[in-house]
């Protein structure tokens, strides 16, 4: 294996903005740009998901083929979704976000396309509840098996239980 | 491409499918290691199925440290958070309270002075340095060799001891505050840390003498564990682990933060993707964390060691993902600030989840007795891994 080098290169956001709006007019795809603190953030409907990412991954000129970091937030009245992606060979970033409601939450899985997306969808699963279509193994990872919440949304309080321990009989 | 992917899930749910006994072609056998830790830091137990010697699948189970650090964090504010985030990866304390710092202050618009960066720089270096040599003894144990261990914790101390000069800790610190650092460097510290510097090259090459060219150690660890550079960007690795694989990547120089740009050092890189590798990347880190605290002690500047930032943190609504080098690899936190004093919403990326996750894909067909070895040469803190 060679050793290959990764330097630093400058990006010009509005720049990066124009190239993704183009690759996503051709497939398409509607999609919102805006920026948050030099980062750009593109908002998309959650049946595009997929499509957009795969387009992303495979495009010749994009190459996004690292997952930075997928999370969920509770919005209260509906979750958002957001992939965090990154091109290795263009030192680009993009943050892609999709609305779903929170009644029966359901989304297609990315597995298919980056295989580190196993554990960030099966996180997502347990401590949102969102349903991932698609996931080969979509079971508990850092809960208990037998729960029945999701611990991440809004309306899960921490609170204090006071503690049901008796003694034993033989201590009595 | 496609069918790569395609067969590493099929193969996933074969095998997980079949499950009569008379179906299989061979006998395999169904071992449960666990809870405890063979190799690493913390609780983890997995069940493997073996064809004799040869691991054929393997499920890591984590979650025995699960703390809800993220659900805590909604509950509580910016400042009372931070101490909560040196318990996540607790040999790398300084790198992460780093990359939640510099997040909130991107989020508040706010910089540290000169002289803060130049001493957290400092901070963070000396972490690598210390979490560097607690893998380089941990290896060793991996290994069969004692000595290592021994020769790593003792001098780990010595860089622990400069650490807690400064912060008056010795593993978790709360050093860090929002907008710099919480006091000044005392008097004696810069003798201290010249003479530390001036004995760590002596320790640094006694290690490699003593262990990176023992040909036992180098037969043992050469050709196992491999993998490839497409395969660690697809399993999302970073740090250590990707440069090993052949990739010249570090955080630190691709969005260099905190004046990293200042200072003259290199990115080590292996070019097999083995244990062995990932072992030297990290020998050689220690040397170049070396440099760069070196310069950074005699470029130091004067003035203040923190600005002035308002009482209660109350950054304006806003979201962003900021990632640092850890000691492990990326670091990142996402912070949504919805305008009060506590966030709304953090997630907590750590590098040890992703190299977990790849555990199934890096150890099939390989022998169970190196499954300790390759685990070893991830470095996982099983802290960062459940959060």
């Amino acid at each position: 294996m060679e050793i290959k080098e990764y330097n630093f290169i400058k990006i010009d956001n509005d720049k990066v903005i124009s190239v993704l709006r183009n690759k996503l007019k051709t497939e398409k795809i509607d999609g919102d740009f805006n920026l948050n603190h030099g980062q750009i953030y593109l908002e998309i409907s959650k049946n595009v998901v997929k499509d957009t990412i795969k387009l992303f991954k495979n495009d010749e000129d994009l190459k996004f083929n690292y997952i930075k970091c997928i999370t969920g937030v509770d919005y209260k009245n509906y979750l958002e979704i957001i992939y965090s992606l990154y091109s290795f060979d263009n030192n680009y970033t993009v943050n892609i976000k999709a609305k779903i409601e929170s009644v029966n939450p359901e989304i297609e899985s990315v597995t298919g396309i980056f295989w580190s997306a196993d554990w960030f969808e099966r996180e997502i699963w347990e401590f949102f509840g969102i349903n991932f279509k698609g996931h080969p193994n979509l079971k508990t990872l850092l809960l208990p098996d037998d729960v029945s919440y999701h611990p991440l949304l809004k309306n899960f309080e921490i609170k204090w239980e006071e503690r049901k321990y008796e003694r034993p009989e033989i201590f009595k | 491409m496609k069918n790569k992917i395609k067969n590493e899930i099929q193969d996933i749910d074969e095998i997980s499918e079949i499950n009569e006994p008379g179906e299989y072609p061979r006998d395999y056998m169904e071992i449960n290691f666990g809870p405890h830790h063979p190799s690493t830091h913390g609780v983890f137990r997995f069940i493997a199925k073996l064809d004799g010697e040869k691991i054929i699948k393997i499920e890591p189970i984590i979650g025995y440290l699960h703390r809800g650090i993220e659900k805590i964090g909604e509950n509580r504010t910016y400042v009372q958070f931070k101490p909560l985030v040196d318990r996540l990866d607790y040999t790398g304390a300084m790198n992460n309270e780093f990359g939640y710092c510099l997040a909130v202050e991107k989020l508040m618009n706010i910089e540290a002075p000169l002289k803060a960066q130049a001493i957290r720089v400092i901070c963070a270096e000396l972490n690598r340095i210390c979490a560097h040599e607690v893998f380089f003894g941990a290896m060793g144990l991996e290994a069969g060799a004692f000595t290592p261990f021994l020769f790593g914790f003792k001098d780990r101390e010595m860089a622990i001891h400069l650490m807690e000069m400064l912060a008056g800790g010795r593993l978790t610190f709360n050093y860090f505050t929002i907008g710099g650092v919480r006091q000044d460097v005392p008097a004696g510290f810069f003798k201290e840390a010249k003479d530390y510097l001036k004995q760590f090259k002596k320790n640094l090459a006694e290690y490699h003498e003593l262990f990176s060219g023992n040909e036992i150690f180098m037969k043992r660890t050469k050709g196992i564990g491999v993998i490839s550079r497409e395969d660690a960007i697809e399993w999302s690795m970073s740090g250590p682990t990707l440069r090993a694989s052949g990739a010249r990547f570090d955080i630190r120089k691709i969005e260099p933060y905190s004046g990293y740009d200042k200072y003259d050092w290199e990115v080590p890189a292996g070019n097999n993707g083995d244990v062995y590798d990932r072992y030297l990347v990290r020998m050689n880190e220690m040397a170049q964390s070396a440099r760069i605290i070196e310069q950074a002690l005699e470029s130091l500047p004067d003035g203040d060691y923190q600005t002035k930032v308002p009482r209660i943190i109350k950054p304006p609504a806003g979201e962003l993902y900021l990632r640092v080098e850890g000691t492990k690899g990326e670091v990142g936190f996402y912070i949504v600030s919805d305008g009060t004093d506590k966030p709304y919403r953090i997630k907590i990326r750590t590098p040890s989840f992703n190299h977990l996750n790849a555990l199934n894909h890096v150890l099939r067909n390989s022998y169970i007795a190196d499954f300790p070895l390759i685990l070893g040469s991830f470095d996982t803190v099983m802290g960062s891994v459940d959060r």
